[in-house]
């Protein structure tokens, strides 16, 4: 499944958010965020399109520390 | 004509053993060079002076009355991100300009105790980020030497000090050490401690040697890598002694060449001088077989970096963030972006990088090594920062890290070397190994070093400077000097 993004945030959206977390980000700032965002979103978009298994054994990020550590394999 | 700021560690360990030159000796030569060199390069924000010397006049002694250390006597520098105990570490961050910790990084312990000489500080975009254009390429000055480990790249490359320590989050060693020319080794995840070092992204960073040769890159990691209990991701992994254990031969050694990803986007100067690497290797006994990354090609790779980034970046950051505007240009903007990262996409690119990692236990099945471009262009004007594909322009911070952060995404060991240049411009090549197997990284740059002569060439500012004449300091240096951190840039890439 490959979800379709329709909108993206403006900037009362990430105003929004910015006052949710008591950011001290004035209009400027959001709007710099929103621009580096807005480049980005296609590939994030991608990244949130891949599907990755909810049922055991799941990846969690420690896999890869474990994978790492094992010298390219899993234990 | 060469001094001894032109020798590599191994020839000066050589030259202290048989004693036809001192560490003292040595670290005047590098003194010298930076003296002459680096108001050009500006490689180092705070030299050493008083302390380096010091430091080498003990490690004469310890030539002398038979006691010396494995790097005893070798000048060298750090990116200033890594704490030194007493010595302020700027992280090249006005926010820390004045900052001096009161214990050194454990790398930075081991190097002291190995016996090498502390040049000084050098120089570092913002927190390891951004583009921070202060630091000039030593061949050719008006170009941008890459970063973040752009002060550690550039004065290798100058011959201001045979050994630099760099780090690399998303090819921040690679990067620079492929457009500056010289040797870069970003060690597996966890072989090297980074406790102590200023971090970008606990999940990303690396640390590793900078160096003008394989063999060189071997002696300082084998005194670098090891468990250390500061550092919780820090791998309980034996240490070979890399520089008595390098092959030379590459009869049987089964080298993987990728059919995707790494060329899709590349220089074709660059992919021609990899190619050439390869046939190279094939010729000397080799194996080559093609390989593909199925996932690789669909989970965004870029998209996990950045993400990881902005997640980690935005929580190592948020007791000062009130404090913004003491950030430099670029690193608020970064910082800023990073605010607006949820969870679950940090979630799942931490998940999805497994998948790559699947795609190079595949690869590793079947091959030794691989073997890529090192940076995907060369170095760009300072004045122009875009990545140079043919006759297209694209933005760097799209594409720049295309080939490197790939390796730090997985974890594997991964050394980049000089293999060819572009109208006088550096290439490098990577050759990356499955996770804690950098000797057979090693191995193969070693082996290819010996059959090449990219390394050891000159970049201009170096050749003129040879043929200036004498080349021991020239004039007497203060006791230290300490550079402001600059973080204005001439483009950027945020």
């Amino acid at each position: 499944m490959t979800r379709k993004h329709e909108t993206t945030p403006t900037a009362e959206v990430f105003e929004a958010i910015a006052a949710d977390r008591g950011l001290p980000l004035d209009r400027e700032r959001i709007e710099v965020a929103l621009e580096m965002h807005a480049k980005f979103r296609h590939e994030l978009d991608l990244l949130r399109s891949v599907e990755l298994s909810p049922l055991p054994p799941y990846i969690q990020p420690e896999t890869a520390l474990r994978w790492i550590e094992n010298g390219g394999r899993l234990p | 004509m060469s001094d001894l700021a032109d020798l590599s560690i191994d020839e000066l360990l050589t030259l202290f053993r048989t004693r036809e030159a001192t560490p003292l000796e040595a670290l005047n030569a590098c003194l010298g060079r930076v003296d002459r060199l680096d108001d050009r390069v500006n490689a180092v924000i705070t030299l050493l002076v008083e302390r380096a010397t010091a430091q080498a006049e003990e490690s004469t002694k310890r030539w002398q009355s038979g006691e010396a250390r494995p790097l005893e006597g070798i000048p060298y520098g750090l990116k200033d991100i890594i704490e030194t105990a007493g010595i302020r570490t700027t992280g090249g961050s006005p926010m820390y300009e004045n900052y001096i910790p009161e214990e050194s990084a454990t790398l930075v312990d081991r190097l002291e105790a190995a016996g090498a000489v502390l040049v000084g500080k050098l120089q570092t975009f913002e927190f390891a980020s951004g583009s921070n254009a202060t630091t000039s390429n030593p061949w050719d000055l008006s170009r941008w030497p890459a970063g973040s480990s752009s002060g550690p790249a550039a004065a290798v490359a100058a011959h201001e000090m045979p050994l630099s320590i760099g780090t690399d989050t998303g090819g921040s060693i690679a990067i620079p050490a492929a457009f500056c020319g010289i040797v870069g080794l970003k060690a597996t995840y966890g072989r090297i401690s980074r406790a102590g070092v200023f971090p970008l992204s606990w999940t990303l960073d690396h640390a590793g040697p900078m160096t003008r040769s394989a063999l060189d890159a071997a002696h300082a990691l084998g005194v670098m890598a090891g468990y250390d209990p500061r550092d919780p991701t820090c791998g309980n992994v034996p240490v070979p002694d890399y520089a008595a254990s390098l092959r030379t031969d590459l009869v049987g050694v089964r080298v993987g060449v990728p059919t995707e990803w790494f060329f899709d986007v590349c220089a074709p100067e660059v992919e021609a001088a990899t190619r050439a690497a390869i046939e190279l290797l094939a010729e000397q006994g080799a194996t080559i077989n093609e390989f593909q990354l199925p996932s690789t090609r669909t989970v965004q790779l870029h998209a996990i970096e950045l993400t990881i980034v902005y997640a980690e970046v935005a929580s190592l950051h948020e007791a000062t963030l009130e404090r913004l505007d003491e950030y430099g240009p670029e690193f608020q903007r970064l910082l800023t972006r990073a605010q607006f990262t949820s969870a679950v996409d940090y979630l799942k690119a931490l998940r999805a990088r497994h998948l790559v990692q699947l795609d190079f236990e595949q690869v590793f099945e079947q091959n030794d090594v691989v073997v890529v471009p090192g940076g995907m262009c060369v170095a760009p004007s300072h004045d122009h920062l875009v990545a140079k594909v043919g006759d297209e322009e694209r933005p760097l911070i799209d594409v720049i890290s295309r080939p490197t952060a790939v390796m730090d995404i997985v974890g594997l060991p991964a050394i980049t070397i000089p293999a060819g240049f572009d109208d006088g411009l550096p290439i490098g090549v990577q050759i990356a190994a499955r996770p804690y197997d950098e000797l057979s990284c090693l191995s193969v740059a070693h082996a290819y070093q010996r059959l090449t002569d990219f390394h050891t060439a000159l970049p201009p500012i170096v050749k003129d400077d040879l043929d200036a004449g004498p080349s021991d300091l020239s004039v007497e240096l203060p006791v230290s000097i300490e550079k402001p951190v600059v973080t204005a840039t001439r483009d950027r890439i945020w």
